[in-house]
């Protein structure tokens, strides 16, 4: 018996489990797989304050500030290295002011690059790009190990869930796991634990190359990145690069929506690469070592589910962060944390309540 | 016309090769190396299956890397040394061949420490052993080969420390036919050779001066050749999810007979020869009870599970050391943890090693099969 039974060790799982450890409650972890190994192992641990909608906003700004303030490891290869979010024209440089005024109306730094400002901040990007939104307070991680980081304070147990009571997990094998409160962490495999949560596999794919230190410095995405990632339910692409601490290049990023297999689709991956190398153009002369996919859990409207399940006690669900599991962990599980300790939350939870009204997404 | 692609260019990809354009088959013969042979054949250009080679049209593709492929397109993505290009195939023949397992004791990382079939490339292709002194090291009838190679180039070979037993080797010996029985002895004349003998450690300042063997003290020597055994390599069958015929050691290794016919079954089969096919089947049987035999006489001793240390590195690409590995329960674990297998060579080096040590499957394959310039996994143009 412990105080907390949480299914699913990603890093939303293993956040909550660091966070209810924080309030004191002994925590145990139920996963089938190894910790970090799922989705998460899968993402590019890009930490990243976006503004999508408020409510998206308020969870990963809260998140990203709550990651600058954890004292991490060195193995989890924290790199304060900024977003630059590349405008590629005069369309996407409007988007550049817009996005900036939004930010600092909310007292988030950020700094507006021109043309050249922006060749010289990324030697490697293509001649003539509008310019840049630089984002200072953005930075990457390697999400595996912080993963296990989080998980130091926690029960680890193997094993599959295959139920949520208030009082406990049940186990595949028959076992039980008794807790206090229990909390579905299970990413794309969450609606097999809770009803009625719509959440999708949306499946990405990543190439990883050899190390060539200072080939790009920032994390780099384009700014059409959320009309490309999310407006569309359509297969997308979109380039988004990052340095990784071992001077290797992490290169992505592409969705399809509704893919399970976790086989790379060399159509997919050849879209992605070329996309990437639109923005970086000796992008193609470096050498690539390992691809891999991962499946993200998506909602109708972009947001994660966290919070209470209607008609429970102490039946909590924190899944459903598409691409943004690794940014919003830290925040996520602070609100479990509150909740399941009946204190205030330290942001309103309303919008990621699971009974909220589903709108529409445009 | 249908068209055959063959990829390796050792003896069972030359054979599969062969036959399928003897019988009328287009056929695309695809290889790392700038001239055909493999690993077994490197350098040489007489033989038979060379002179069959050259009176056939088979369109080469030498100096050539297959990247990745498609099953689904059935496509091949080839990197020459300036583009690269797509091979698709109505027939695949895979003869991608074997590398060397290379098993971690102290010191296997010093200059000098190569491994058999690697000592035997380099030579090969040009380095100097005159009077250098040479260990040669690990299992298999390969040791033999390399030793007798390097004894011919003025090369000092010290012995050759077969870890079998001598029992294992006996009973092996008896199942020979005389002819290959012979060839053993021709190779092993005048050559010390130890059995249940291993190399327990390396050391030296800068390279390698000195081994310790098990049971024999210490050895002085210039170059250790250590190769224990041969690992086939089945990456591209694995991206290429079942499509093409295996043949040769990335099918079972087995020795250049089995590879030889192997390859020339899958060739006349390609043809649409099945009578051709049909009459190899019982040489084939033979090779391949020869291959159980070799795997049984020449199996890895346990106590090869304990000769590295904690720092000792397993992994060379990422520098990770037995000791680093202790932590973790799976290959996964590793990688994922402790960045194990996660550098260019892919765990090609570490992944057997750690398989043998820590009993640990290898996760999937994924491509690229090698690393590849980005450029060639572009594919066709989208936008």
């Amino acid at each position: 018996m412990t105080d907390a039974v949480i299914v699913g060790a990603g890093i939303v799982g293993a956040a909550c489990a660091d966070a209810l450890a924080d309030e004191g409650l002994s925590v145990t972890v139920v996963d089938s797989g190894i910790p970090g190994g799922g989705t998460t192992a899968g993402g590019m641990g890009h930490l990243t304050v976006m503004d999508d909608s408020e409510a998206q906003f308020a969870l990963t700004r809260y998140s990203v500030d709550l990651w600058r303030s954890m004292d991490l490891p060195p193995r989890a290869e924290f790199l304060p290295c900024g977003t630059l979010w590349v405008a590629a024209d005069d369309e996407e440089m409007a988007e550049v002011r817009r996005k900036q005024a939004f930010l600092s109306s909310r007292v988030v730094a950020s700094e507006v690059l021109d043309s050249r400002a922006l060749a010289e901040a990324e030697p490697n990007l293509r001649r003539g790009l509008a310019g840049a939104l630089f984002v200072p307070c953005d930075a990457i991680l390697y999400q595996p190990l912080t993963t296990r980081h989080l998980l130091r304070r926690a029960k680890f147990v193997s094993g599959e869930a295959i139920r949520l009571r208030d009082d406990g997990v049940d186990l595949r094998d028959g076992s039980r796991l008794s807790a206090a409160v229990t909390v579905n962490a299970a990413g794309v495999g969450a609606p097999k634990l809770t009803a009625g949560l719509d959440i999708q596999p949306r499946k990405g794919h990543l190439l990883i190359t050899d190390r060539y230190p200072g080939f790009v410095r920032h994390a780099l995405v384009e700014l059409g990145y959320l009309k490309n990632a999310h407006a569309s339910r359509a297969d997308s692409v979109a380039f988004n690069v990052q340095p990784r601490v071992t001077g290797q290049v992490l290169i992505g990023s592409s969705r399809q929506l509704g893919a399970t297999s976790p086989d790379i689709e060399p159509r997919m991956l050849g879209w992605m690469l070329q996309r990437a190398a639109s923005y970086l153009p000796d992008a193609p002369r470096l050498n690539g070592i390992r691809t891999w996919t991962g499946l993200r859990p998506c909602t109708p409207d972009n947001l994660p589910y966290i919070g209470l399940v209607p008609g429970t006690r102490s039946t909590y669900v924190a899944a459903g962060h598409e691409g943004l599991g690794i940014t919003s962990a830290t925040g996520t599980a602070k609100l479990i944390a509150s909740l399941a300790t009946g204190r205030k939350p330290p942001i309103p939870v309303e919008p990621y309540a699971l009974s909220r009204e589903m709108v529409e997404h445009v | 016309m249908r068209r055959v692609v063959v990829v390796g260019a050792g003896p069972a990809g030359m054979a599969a090769a062969v036959c399928a354009a003897e019988g009328g088959r287009q056929v695309t013969l695809i290889d790392d190396n700038p001239e055909p042979g493999g690993q077994i054949w490197r350098g040489e250009t007489e033989g038979a299956w060379f002179e069959r080679l050259q009176r056939v049209r088979v369109a080469r593709l030498p100096s050539a890397r297959v990247v990745t492929g498609d099953p689904d397109a059935r496509a091949l993505t080839v990197e020459l040394p300036d583009r690269t290009v797509t091979v698709t195939w109505d027939d695949l023949i895979l003869a991608t061949g074997a590398r060397e397992r290379f098993l971690p004791f102290p010191g296997w990382t010093l200059p000098g420490v190569l491994g058999a079939g690697g000592i035997q490339a380099l030579v090969k292709s040009g380095l100097d052993v005159r009077g250098k002194r040479v260990l040669v090291a690990g299992t298999g009838p390969l040791l033999l080969a390399v030793a007798a190679l390097l004894r011919s180039r003025g090369a000092n070979v010290l012995g050759v420390a077969e870890q079998a037993s001598g029992a294992s080797l006996r009973k092996f010996a008896f199942s020979l036919p005389w002819r290959k029985l012979w060839q053993g002895f021709e190779l092993r004349r005048g050559i010390r050779y130890w059995t249940s003998c291993w190399v327990e450690s390396a050391e030296g300042r800068d390279r390698v001066e000195r081994v310790r063997l098990h049971g024999r003290g210490v050895v002085e020597c210039d170059y250790v050749a250590v190769g224990y055994g041969l690992v086939p390599n089945t990456e591209l069958a694995q991206i290429l999810r079942g499509a093409g015929t295996l043949v040769g050691e990335c099918n079972g290794v087995g020795g250049v007979e089995k590879s030889l016919i192997e390859g020339q079954i899958a060739g006349h089969a390609a043809a649409g020869n099945a009578a051709g096919a049909a009459r190899l089947q019982p040489e084939l049987d033979r090779a391949r009870k020869f291959a159980a035999s070799l795997d049984k006489a020449f199996a890895l001793r346990p106590e090869l599970r304990h000769l590295a240390q904690a720092e000792t590195l397993v992994c060379r690409c990422e520098s990770v050391t037995h000791g680093d590995l202790k932590e973790f329960g799976s290959w996964r674990e590793a990688k994922l943890y402790g960045r194990c297998g996660m550098g260019p060579c892919q765990g090609r080096v570490c992944g057997p090693a750690a398989e043998f040590l820590y009993g640990w499957q290898p996760s999937s394959v994924r491509p690229p099969v090698l690393p590849a310039r980005v450029g060639s996994l572009l594919g066709e143009q989208h936008e």
